[in-house]
């Protein structure tokens, strides 16, 4: 054998071995199968593609689950994992579907919204493939995803995202983010088709409260807050002053801008009759100025250099030596969903939604987030549902 | 799979035969030889639908 090819056969063993290596990571990250265990409160399973056909045997269609009352009431949708990379959502959400028993009324949720964004990766920001939640009888395996969809998925990006009806130009990466692609369109890109169903559910269902869960950098000022149109903003407002009397955490009201489209707490407010909320918790692992991207960051937001910038006052939430741990963060999801709920109730007696069994915040902070999870290997066959 | 996606595999297909085409004919420069195979692994990946 000739030096030249002496050469090129070593390169080539070291290309293959490290495609091989990250190819089987990469492909064992994106056929990665959660179990999410329905509930005793849970009646109905669907398909997103049941509201939306042009996602039907897509990667980005998803489950959907129904909890209905025996007593009719208000609705209410939670969807989680708009964005998957923000994982205090799918946590929240999943506490709700594993344990809430609803006595009027009926819930419907939507764990993995962007089924496509929760498959792919972000190996550029050193993010870590998954992360375990300890529970009481062992842990729980999730995927950490990404903010956008997989361009396996949705391809190609256009250089500008036009929104659809708007017409206002976005980041071409926007095309991809279903916080971006609301109100959707039946033929549209794969995440317009995600956004088409979720807001085909809320008109058909008549949905009255939509949640939208999310995570936000200590660094930005929409964060630890809860964003609400005009319709919705009254409601908002009830919820933060009460979690704040009552609970003790802060959670403020930011309103929708009215010019920022594609937005869910914007559009689903003007395309449909329900009153939408998104809620943003702390998340310091998204933040740009901090240690590497671990899963002890992710699981617990402790990091020197944000406590440095607290420390001079660049942070728009309190930061001290303990982070903002994530059991918090679901907590106060958990907290606001049911505040809101109960305040809606309040206002609409006729469309009261009454849910139990689903913790408050100070609950999630003693018990930790794993002690609502149930063990699939114990659960009925037919209730273990994988995605 | 829209027609579009499947027009982004063929060029990715050619990218990487033209890569693969380079990398066989360089006889000397070894920067040049790893560089060409470095540039196929997301080509590679992509190919096999993995990232």
């Amino acid at each position: 054998m000739s030096r030249e090819w002496k050469i090129k056969s070593i390169f080539l063993v070291v290309i293959t071995v490290v495609i091989t290596i990250s190819g089987l990571q990469f492909y064992k990250h994106r056929h990665y199968m959660v179990p999410i265990i329905a509930g005793p409160g849970v009646t109905k399973v669907t398909k997103l593609s049941d509201y939306s056909e042009g996602l039907k045997g897509t990667m980005a269609d998803t489950n959907v689950f129904y909890l209905e009352g025996k007593e009719k009431g208000g609705k209410m949708l939670i969807i989680a994992n708009t964005h998957s990379n923000e994982p205090a959502a799918i946590l929240s959400s999943l506490i709700f579907l594993e344990n809430a028993v609803v006595e009027k009324g009926t819930l419907i949720i939507i764990p993995q919204f962007n089924n496509s964004g929760g498959r792919n990766t972000r190996p550029g920001d050193g993010y870590p493939l998954y992360f375990e939640i300890p529970t009481d009888w062992g842990s729980k395996k999730f995927r950490i995803g990404n903010r956008e969809a997989s361009p396996l998925d949705q391809w190609p990006d256009p250089d500008v995202y036009v929104h659809y009806p708007d017409k206002q130009l976005l980041s071409f990466l926007d095309v991809r983010n279903t916080n971006r692609t609301w109100p959707g369109r039946a033929n549209g890109p794969l995440m317009e088709r995600v956004t088409f169903g979720a807001m085909h559910i809320m008109q058909e269902e008549k949905v009255d409260i939509a949640f939208d869960v999310h995570g936000a950098e200590t660094m930005f000022p929409v964060t630890n807050c809860i964003v609400a149109p005009e319709s919705a903003i009254r409601l908002a407002t009830m919820a933060s002053l009460t979690v704040k009397a009552m609970e003790g955490f802060e959670n403020h009201v930011e309103p929708s801008p009215k010019g920022f489209r594609g937005l869910s707490h914007r559009e689903i407010g003007d395309y449909s009759d329900t009153l939408p909320f998104l809620l943003e918790a702390p998340l310091p692992f998204l933040d740009q100025p901090t240690g590497p991207k671990t899963v002890d960051l992710l699981l617990n937001g402790k990091d020197p250099f944000l406590l440095s910038l607290s420390k001079q006052k660049k942070l728009f939430v309190p930061y001290d030596e303990t982070g903002w741990p994530m059991k918090k963060r679901v907590g106060q999801h958990c907290s606001v969903m049911l505040e809101i709920m109960k305040q809606f109730s309040r206002k609409f007696p006729e469309r009261a939604i009454k849910i139990k069994n689903v913790p408050r915040y100070a609950e999630v902070v003693k018990n930790g987030i794993g002690h609502y999870f149930h063990n699939p290997e114990k659960a009925e066959k037919g209730n273990i549902y994988y995605n | 799979m829209p027609i579009i996606m499947i027009l982004y595999y063929m060029i990715t297909a050619y990218f990487l035969g033209m890569l693969i085409w380079n990398f066989i004919k360089e006889k000397k420069n070894v920067e040049d030889m790893l560089l060409y195979l470095l540039v196929m692994i997301p080509l590679v990946l992509r190919i096999l639908r993995v990232k």
